[in-house]
């Protein structure tokens, strides 16, 4: 401890039972709640104050939002088994799965800028209607969230896979917290497809 | 790594494989239901509780929660479902303050419903 170095970056606190990132990636997911919890509240503020609101398939594609929505819940499986294979000591392997999570997720980003790209042609902006503006707002944080995702992940993949030799047991604590991230994204988009594309 | 250890993970492996299986299957019944065209209200109360044994499922499992003997992570999921909760019920507040424009506002003060003064949404 005399040394300045930081305690429980690897090793879990006793009295917590937590390292320090795994406390921390929990508190930010919990201030993510609530961030999409206000959007959410406020999409049915406006459904139910709304004479008239469109079934969200007789404007979007339910076929991409099921096909986008196969994409995350196979990367959530990619990234776990991305973070067992490092528990089992395979860095090749790790690079496999990780490598297919980063695939799914820009699979996913290329299907929601085609839909994007296909209600512009048809002149649907976000002011076009109420609809529209919550449609946009929500999809786009969460690809937001989506594109912060690929980035944690690619720089794990690539250059941050570096510290495997160093420090081994804390990559794999890396990879853990990014797949509770990632989790966590793919749980928002497990709400938003049924809500804006099927209801 | 010793052979109890590996036939452990092994075994984990198998229960994230069948909980994907569950995800994906409980994606494809609201869809499924969607193709139904149930009643409006009947087809919200499906979609949700889908999405929340969705939640269950990959929370519990794939984010480990069923098996964190941590204290400390409950407390704060219990604050934040305390929070969400409340942010979400704020909407009910507008039947008792309705904002002027909406139905509420109108139910409330016996206007008539107009297209031009209401949230249209085409």
């Amino acid at each position: 401890m005399s040394t300045g170095e930081i305690p429980y970056i690897v090793k879990p606190r006793a009295d917590t039972g937590l390292y320090n990132a795994k406390l921390g990636i929990w508190l930010f997911l919990a201030s993510e709640v609530m961030l999409f919890g206000a959007l959410f509240s406020s999409y049915i503020l406006l459904r139910v104050g709304a004479t008239d609101w469109p079934r969200g398939a007789s404007i979007l594609s339910v076929p991409l939002g099921a096909l986008n929505t196969t994409f995350l819940i196979t990367s959530s499986l990619t990234i776990i088994l991305s973070w067992i294979a490092l528990r089992m000591k395979d860095l090749p392997k790790f690079k496999i799965y990780m490598g297919v999570t980063i695939l799914l997720a820009l699979a996913f980003l290329g299907i929601k800028a085609y839909e994007y790209s296909l209600k512009f042609q048809h002149h649907l902006f976000p002011s076009k209607s109420t609809f529209m503006a919550v449609y946009f707002t929500l999809t786009g944080l969460h690809a937001c969230h989506i594109i912060g995702g690929v980035i944690v992940n690619s720089y794990l993949w690539g250059p941050g896979s570096r510290m495997w030799k160093t420090d081994p047991e804390r990559f794999t604590n890396r990879i853990e917290i990014a797949g509770l991230y990632w989790h966590f994204v793919d749980l928002v988009w497990l709400f938003l497809f049924p809500v804006l594309y099927l209801l | 790594m010793d052979a109890t250890k590996v036939e452990e993970i092994k075994k984990e492996i198998r229960g994230y494989y069948l909980i994907f299986a569950g995800l994906v299957s409980l994606s494809l019944v609201t869809v499924g239901i969607y193709y139904l065209h149930l009643p409006l209200g009947f087809a919200v109360f499906c979609a949700l509780l889908i999405a929340a044994l969705q939640v269950f499922l990959a929370a519990g499992y794939f984010m480990h929660l069923i098996s964190e003997k941590m204290i400390i992570l409950y407390g704060v999921l219990a604050l934040t479902a305390c929070f969400a909760i409340a942010e979400l019920a704020l909407p009910s507040i507008e039947h008792h303050n309705p904002i002027t424009g909406t139905i509420h506002h109108q139910e409330k003060h016996h206007e008539p419903v107009s297209e031009t003064e209401t949230h249209h949404v085409p």
